[in-house]
């Protein structure tokens, strides 16, 4: 919503930013984050994609103990 | 006949520069897509010297940044999208979706401005409940990019190109995931 100059902050829905300084200071804030986001998660997968079958499994594999570890985060009684 | 030849030679190469100036000359605006402040400029009368002219350009940018929001970023081509999907003024966002806002709910005047105030000082232009949601979202793109992994590695991926354009999918959700996991961080 920041690349139309709009915010949803203040619990009444979508409005203008009325000052057009800080509408452009959001903007460039939110770009900046997308570019980001989209290299990293680009380059990552672009990595994850050209490596061999074999070395692409494992990774998989380590990935899902990974993810079962953190499903389970306070789940587990000590 | 060398004075001929190099009198021919540097004709040509004048015309050819000449043709080269005229070609890169960027043609005008139309005049419907100049802005307001640009039109004004035009009206006034031309400034004595360069120094004159900087000063106007100066205090027009000025007038400009103080009343005008322009998106001239590189999204901006999502523009004409924004509203066919529904993100306009009278719409709440809900998973970075619009939905109707709801009119019963009544927030006082100092809450907005409070709430308007912190967001502009964090420079941020969503709220605590949609950033909660959000995170709630990459969390699940996130275990949706991991199923999809494990699908397109472990079963579908068959050693040759297809497994490579499979495991190139993975974009897709993953890109949601961190998409919605930093939006939630830094309410954005």
């Amino acid at each position: 919503v920041a690349q139309a100059g709009l915010w949803d902050v203040d619990g009444t829905g979508l409005a203008e930013i009325e000052d057009a300084t800080l509408a452009r200071a959001i903007l460039a804030k939110v770009n900046r984050m997308n570019m980001a986001t989209g290299v990293r998660v680009g380059g990552a997968v672009a990595v994850f994609a050209a490596l061999p079958h074999a070395q692409a499994a494992p990774l998989v594999v380590a990935a899902l103990l990974c993810g079962a570890l953190y499903a389970s985060r306070d789940k587990i009684p000590t | 006949m060398t004075r001929v030849a190099v009198a021919v030679i540097l004709a040509a190469l004048a015309t050819a520069a000449e043709g080269f100036r005229a070609s890169s000359v960027r043609p005008a605006r139309p005049l419907a897509r100049r802005s307001a402040t640009h039109m004004r400029l035009l009206a006034r009368p031309a400034p004595a010297d360069d120094e004159a002219k900087a000063a106007v350009a100066t205090a027009s940018a000025a007038t400009q940044a103080a009343t005008d929001f322009r998106n001239d970023g590189a999204f901006a081509w999502m523009l004409p999208y924004m509203e066919v999907i529904g993100w306009k003024p009278g719409q709440t966002l809900y998973g970075a979706m619009p939905v109707h806002t709801d009119a019963t709910v009544v927030v006082p005047p100092a809450a907005v401005a409070a709430r308007r105030d912190a967001a502009a000082e964090a420079l941020q232009n969503i709220g605590s409940d949609e950033r909660a949601r959000r995170a709630q979202l990459g969390t699940a793109f996130a275990a949706v990019a991991l199923v999809y992994a494990t699908w397109a590695s472990l079963l579908a991926d068959d050693g040759g190109l297809t497994g490579h354009l499979l495991r190139l999918g993975l974009v897709v959700p993953l890109f949601l995931a961190e998409g919605f996991q930093v939006s939630a961080e830094e309410g954005l």
